[in-house]
Order: structure tokens, then C-alpha cells, then sequence
């Protein structure tokens, strides 16, 4: 009877093991999927969808060590609509195309002025869609932008996407824009949303020798006056007013917008030197508080305060700056201060009266002076917010230099 | 040792676990819907209704010791009576165990499993509700006080990192919809703590009936506070989920959610302790289900019963009906059966059967009474 008991015993782990650890019959590996890294969506003169899918080919390991690889290929697809197009391309290739590993999603401004919402609705339903997915506005067709977005410096196609966008954090000049914050933004009636705007680097800029004030940061993306033609960068934003693109913001703007929305740790800007006529002097500048944002009605419009608290690095050093003297430091916050204020009332004023959108969120301060959703609707804070009125104001707390705090 | 009752922190933990997989269920996410940016403030107000409702039922519950709503009945109407409110509950249970059975399974099946035909998804939760049943309530509270901690710490790590995506000014309008949307018809959304209808029936399987109050408020406020943590956070971080009608709101938290650059996508973590927490949840309403075809009928083995009423939530799970109005007709008839049955039904018969017992009382309280006064003199 034992064993009998014993035989029962080990049949039945066997059985338990066989089934377990053999895998489902029906299970899909990486070998049967192909990932996309990039989608680009853009639109043709006959309004055809057309779709771009930059699909990573994983590596041998003889190749690398690890299954990811910088090598991609692009196919593009007419048709109707995004999952239709998947589909297609499904037919066409040997793998079934999978969107968990996408990092951007590429529209060309094209579509994006048309209106967005049917295509992002369409994107948010998918599930192998991350929310962190980024969303490029592309100043070049999409095809063109996502056939020249290969790594230079990056090994891996997907990282190259990942710590690319990311810059916008230390350098202000973009702004990382997500699926999941663009959606929401999109659907809401207190702000309006953004996109990092992209384009390719076409070498047309012309550099200049001549130093000038406040120039590095006034480009958008495909006019950056960087020597390397055919490559992609992404350089300003893109912005929206519901669903469709209305403009575009510079670099400098766009360290103008994220100040304000509290999205930058640390930036470099070139403000007219105090010291010396027709130069300019760097600083490194971050939040030294949060920023202090009221909005009031007065007779139905909004007039917006902004209070900014920054604190600020000497980068440049010669021998007009002196980082240890209470006068230099008061002239340069003084200057700081009052170009600052000029930027960013203009690129408010920008924001309203050109755009008409809402960008910086105001909106969300005025939420509070409404008791219920039918008296916010009534208020109808997007069309009100073209009256705008702005109040700014800037503290900068010149802290020292960088290394030195005057010329050696 | 007594090995058929349960105790007090099982009890608190039945009643909390059955709650809180309603918040991992959707409700939060309907409570939004219903009242826009209050639902925090009609969240707080819910909650105190719940503690007040709890308080009422308890005391009524006091003057029938180790008596559950099925016994009380048959104290006030006889055995037609206990028939008539057992068969009700049977059929509420069941309803309630079919749609969230349901609403998983169609959920994991968009998410995961898109071309498993759904009979095998649901079979997972039927065939683990089938062996659980075959074990005593006493069993099944405690593996679900193994279970409560760990879903308690899923969500409270899902809103702890969700911080970040907070936006503080989405509560405002602070009335939402309005006054009558967030304390009138949102009252419905009192439907949240529909586990407090399991209330009814603790008396006679708890070790000590006397903490019956006690555990029943500290249950209903742990689940107060994770409801109102939960709603919260999805107001603060996510404006579009009032106007999408996603499936599993809580699920589209954690898409968001990411710890660094190594450690992303961790939503299939907490998706895996959902389905534990559900498994264990579902058997509480079968195991009640059985419990109260027990009663009604004094049938010696239940395990037939166990089988027949899991077969039937199969059967209905896979009737292969548009999930949209599955989710509309029967997560509504559910919520308004809940209505009729506990506030309606149940409650008045705890009322009439208090008001005879103290009528039966009357004339022994006079007769104690005269004779008092009779020593007296």
C-alpha cells in the first residue's frame, strides 16, 4: 500500500511537473515578437494615415551580451487608422508587432494641427502602450524624423530614446512631455497641453562668431547651430490648444514655461553682463522655493501673479566679475532679475494673447474661486484666458561662482 | 479551543478585505464619476453615514445575542420569513460574486490574456473557490488574515508613489457636481461599504459576539480611510479617469508607477496580489452563500452545495453577454438589491423584532416591577 502511496505520489509531481514547466502551448516569446521603439503618425495630402515603425532587431549573442541592439529597421504603412495599420504591417513582416517597448511616438506637425485626439484616445486604449511614453511634435515628416533618429553615441536603440529626452531636465530647452500628462492635459479645461517639439538638423544654421545676448536659447528644433547634419534634436516646445498644435515655443521660452510650471532642475542661461556692454554672462539657475502663483478675477479677468525664487551659479569668470564683492553680486542679481522678467512676461504674454493656451496651468489656481463644475464651466477659462493680465516677478539669489569666484 | 468560530482581528479582517477589493474594483473610480472633484468630501461623508448605520445595526444586533438576521427573522415571521430573506441574500450574493468574477476576469483577459477564451480565466477563480469552500469560514478568515496585509500594503505603496503625480488643485470646485450630486444621489455611493452587510450574519460565528460593535466600526473605518486614500489619489493624479470608464482604475495607477530605471513596469506585481486578494475575497461570499443554505435547509454535508453554487457563478460569468451591459444591468441591480435588501428589508425586521421583543418583555418587566414594589412596601 506505501508503495502504491509512493508511486501515486511521484506520478502526480511528475504530471504537476510536465505541465508546469514545459510552458503554455500557446505562449508567445521574444523570438515571435517584433518591438517597436518609435511610432511616427503623419498624415498625407489625401488625409491616408501614414505610419512609421522603427522595429529593434535584437542581437545575436555573439554580437552582444545582451539581446537589445542599436540596429533597427523602418517600415512605413498607409492605411486607415493606427490598429489597421498594425495589422498590415503584422502581414507583412514575420513577427507580430508589440508596442510595450515603445518609447516615442512621433507626430508631424501636419497631423498635429489637424487635431490629435482621435489618434492619443486610440494610443491610451492600447494597453502595450506605456503611459511614459514620450510625444514628439516632429517639424519634419515623421517617416524622415524616426529614419534619422539612430544612436551616435548609444549602443542601444531604446536607451538612446530614454536618456535623450531626458536632457530637458539640466538643459530647460525642451520639456519631457508623456503620453499619460499629455492625455490628461489634453482632456482637461483648466490647462492645456505640450509636446516636445523635434526636427532634423538640417546644417543650414549659420554659426556666428560674434557673441550676443540671450541667442543660444532663441532656436527651435532644426535650427540649432550645431555642426552635424541629418541628425534629429529635440529643441523647444510644441504647443497645444485642445487638441491641435497652435504654435511653438524657443528654447528660451521654454526655460521660461518650465519655471513657471516647477519642471526644471537646473538650467544654463546667458544674461546681459552688468559689467561690460555688448557681453553676456552664464548662470546656472534652479529653484531655490516653489514658485508662488495667484490668480485673481478682477471684473472677469484673470490677472495672474507669478512669484519666482531662484537661485543662481556663476559660470563665467573674467576679470569685470567678482563673485565675492556684495555690489557685483547685487548688479548681477539686478540683471538677472529684470532680463528674467522680461522673458517670461513677454513669453506669458505669448502664451495668451498668440496662443490663446494655457500652458502654465493657470487655470488649476483659479479652480478654487469656483464652488461647483457648472460654475467653472460657465467661466469658460480657456477663452477667458486670452484677457489675461500677468504680474511677474523674479528673485534671484546669486549664491557664488562655480569653481572660482573671481579670476585667479 | 472552538474551531468553527472566528476571532477578532479575523472578523475585522473579513469585513475589511471584503471592502477593500472593492476598492481595488472600481469603486473608486465610480465614486469619482458620480461626484467629480467631492468625492473625497463625499467620501468623509459616507463614511460617517457607514459608522452611523454599523452603530444602528450593532445595537439592534445587541438584544439578540449570537443571532444572525436569518434567526431574527425567524423570531419575527416564522420559517417563511427566513426562507423568503435567506433566498434573497443567496441570490444578492451570488449576483455580487458573479459580477466581480466577471469584471476580473474580462479585466485580465484585456490586459494579459487577449486570446485565452474566458472560461479558462474564470475557471481559475471557481476551481480555487470550490477547494477553499470545502474548508470551514473559520479556515478561509484565517488565510484571509494572511492575505489582508499584504493587499493593505499594495495600496498603500501604490498611493504612497503615486505622490508625485499629485496635482493638489483637482479638488477643486470643492462641491463637484453640486451639493444634491455629492450629498444626495451620491449617497448611493454608500454602496462602497456594501460589507457591512456581512455584519448580519457575524453574531453566531464570532468567539465573542459582544465586540460584534466594536470590530464593526474599527472595520469599516480602516476601510473608510483606505477609500478615501484611494479616491484621493486617483482625483489628485488622474482628471481624465472622471470622464474614461476604465476598467480597473487602480490598475491605471500603477501603470504609472516606476522606482528608478531599474525597476519599472511593476504593474504585474501588483495584478498578481489582486488576484490572490480577490480568490480569497470571492470565497467569502460563497462560504456565506453556503452558510445560509445551511441554515434554510439543515443539510448535513454542504459540499454538494459548494459545488452547485460555484457551477452557477460559472455559468453565469461566461454567458457571453456585451461586458458593457453586463457591467450596467448587473453591477446596478446589484448595487440597488443592496439597497432595497439591507436598508430596506433587513434593517426594518432588526427594528419590528426589537420592538417585539420589548413587547414580550412588557408585561415580565411590570410583573419584575410590581413585585420590586411589593418588596418594597
Amino acid at each position: 500500500m506505501i508503495t502504491f502511496k509512493k508511486i501515486f505520489l511521484i506520478f502526480c509531481i511528475l504530471i504537476f511537473m510536465l505541465t508546469s514547466l514545459s510552458g503554455c502551448y500557446d505562449a508567445r516569446g521574444i523570438e515571435d515578437l517584433a518591438y517597436v521603439t518609435a511610432l511616427g503618425i503623419d498624415i498625407n495630402d489625401d488625409n491616408v494615415l501614414s505610419l512609421t515603425f522603427q522595429i529593434s532587431i535584437p542581437g545575436t549573442s555573439s554580437e552582444s551580451g545582451s539581446s537589445q541592439s542599436s540596429k533597427t529597421e523602418n517600415t512605413t504603412v498607409q492605411c486607415s487608422s493606427i490598429d489597421s495599420g498594425i495589422s498590415l504591417i503584422n502581414s507583412y513582416i514575420s513577427k507580430q508587432i508589440n508596442l510595450s517597448h515603445c518609447k516615442v511616438i512621433v507626430f508631424s506637425e501636419k497631423i498635429a494641427s489637424k487635431g490629435l485626439n482621435k489618434y492619443i484616445d486610440t494610443l491610451s486604449n492600447n494597453v502595450e502602450i506605456r503611459p511614459d511614453c514620450n510625444i514628439i511634435i516632429s517639424r519634419c515628416p515623421a517617416k524622415d524624423f524616426i529614419e534619422n533618429a539612430t544612436p551616435s553615441i548609444e549602443t542601444l536603440t531604446a536607451r538612446y530614446y530614454e536618456v535623450a529626452l531626458k536632457s530637458s531636465e539640466y538643459t530647460g530647452y525642451t520639456t519631457s512631455t508623456e503620453l499619460a500628462t499629455f492625455v490628461n492635459d489634453v482632456k482637461n479645461s483648466f490647462t492645456q497641453a505640450v509636446a516636445i517639439l523635434g526636427g532634423i538638423n538640417t546644417g543650414d544654421a549659420e554659426l556666428t562668431e560674434e557673441p550676443y545676448v540671450g541667442i543660444d536659447g532663441s532656436y527651435k528644433a532644426n535650427e540649432s547651430p550645431i555642426d552635424d547634419v541629418n541628425s534629429v534634436e529635440t529643441f523647444g516646445t510644441a504647443v497645444f490648444r485642445d487638441d491641435k498644435l497652435v504654435g511653438e515655443l524657443t528654447g528660451l521660452e521654454t526655460i521660461c514655461f518650465l519655471l513657471i510650471y516647477d519642471k526644471i532642475e537646473i538650467c544654463t542661461i546667458s544674461i546681459p553682463s552688468p559689467f561690460k556692454p555688448d557681453s553676456e554672462i552664464d548662470l546656472s539657475i534652479r529653484k531655490s522655493k516653489q514658485p508662488r502663483i495667484n490668480v485673481e478675477l478682477v471684473n472677469g479677468t484673470p490677472y495672474i501673479c507669478v512669484n519666482l525664487f531662484l537661485e543662481a551659479h556663476g559660470l563665467t569668470l573674467n576679470e569685470s566679475v567678482d563673485y565675492t564683492s556684495i555690489n557685483d553680486v547685487g548688479m548681477l542679481e539686478d540683471s538677472a532679475e529684470q532680463y528674467l522678467k522680461i522673458q517670461i512676461t513677454d513669453f506669458l504674454y505669448k502664451t495668451s494673447k498668440e496662443f490663446d493656451s494655457d500652458i502654465c496651468g493657470f487655470g488649476k489656481y483659479a479652480l478654487s474661486k469656483y464652488l461647483t463644475w457648472k460654475d467653472w464651466e460657465d467661466s469658460k477659462w480657456t477663452d477667458n484666458y486670452k484677457n489675461s493680465f500677468f504680474n511677474v516677478n523674479v528673485n534671484v539669489s546669486v549664491i557664488s561662482g562655480s569653481e572660482f569666484d573671481k579670476s585667479p | 479551543m472552538n474551531t468553527e468560530k472566528i476571532g477578532y482581528v479575523e472578523a475585522i479582517a473579513l469585513i475589511t478585505i471584503v471592502m477593500i477589493n472593492k476598492i481595488i474594483l472600481n469603486t473608486p473610480k465610480d465614486i469619482i464619476a458620480n461626484t467629480g472633484s467631492a468625492s473625497w468630501l463625499n467620501v468623509i461623508y459616507i463614511s460617517v453615514i457607514s459608522i452611523i448605520v454599523v452603530c444602528f445595526v450593532t445595537y439592534l444586533l445587541r438584544r439578540f445575542p449570537g443571532n444572525d438576521i436569518l434567526d431574527i427573522s425567524e423570531y419575527l415571521g416564522g420559517k417563511t420569513l427566513k426562507a423568503i430573506i435567506g433566498l434573497a441574500y443567496i441570490i444578492l450574493l451570488l449576483m455580487l460574486t458573479t459580477s466581480i468574477i466577471k469584471n476580473l476576469s474580462e479585466t485580465l483577459r484585456i490586459i494579459y490574456f487577449r486570446t485565452s477564451p474566458i472560461l479558462y480565466i474564470t475557471l481559475f477563480f471557481i476551481v480555487s473557490s470550490i477547494i477553499c469552500n470545502r474548508f470551514p469560514l473559520k479556515v478561509i478568515a484565517k488565510a484571509n488574515l494572511i492575505i489582508a496585509p499584504i493587499i493593505f500594503f499594495s495600496v498603500i505603496i501604490i498611493l504612497a508613489s503615486s505622490i508625485k503625480n499629485f496635482m493638489p488643485q483637482r479638488i477643486f470646485p470643492i462641491l463637484g457636481y453640486g451639493v444634491n450630486e455629492t450629498f444626495f444621489s451620491g449617497l448611493s455611493n454608500i454602496f462602497s461599504f456594501s460589507g457591512i452587510l456581512y455584519l448580519l450574519f457575524l453574531p453566531p460565528l464570532l468567539h465573542n459576539p459582544d465586540k460584534l460593535k466594536r470590530l464593526s466600526v474599527v472595520a469599516v473605518i480602516i476601510s473608510a480611510i483606505y477609500l478615501f486614500l484611494s479616491v484621493t489619489c486617483l482625483l489628485l493624479s488622474l482628471s481624465f479617469t472622471m470622464h474614461s470608464d476604465e476598467s480597473f482604475s487602480l490598475y491605471v495607477l500603477t501603470r504609472n508607477l516606476e522606482y528608478g530605471r531599474f525597476i519599472q513596469r511593476v504593474d504585474a506585481v501588483f495584478i498578481l496580489v489582486w488576484i490572490i486578494a480577490i480568490i480569497s475575497y470571492i470565497n467569502i461570499p460563497v462560504s456565506l452563500c453556503i452558510y445560509i443554505f445551511k441554515k434554510l435547509t439543515n443539510i448535513s454535508d454542504p459540499n454538494s452545495i459548494n459545488y452547485s453554487i460555484n457551477l452557477l457563478i460559472l455559468a453565469v460569468s461566461i454567458i457571453p453577454i456585451e461586458y458593457a451591459i453586463f457591467t450596467n444591468i448587473v453591477s446596478k441591480a446589484v448595487q440597488y438589491s443592496f439597497f432595497v435588501l439591507f436598508f430596506l428589508i433587513s434593517i426594518p425586521i432588526l427594528v419590528i423584532a426589537n420592538l417585539k421583543l420589548n413587547f414580550k418583555n412588557k408585561p415580565r418587566k411590570e410583573q419584575y416591577r410590581n413585585l420590586d414594589n411589593a418588596q418594597k412596601a
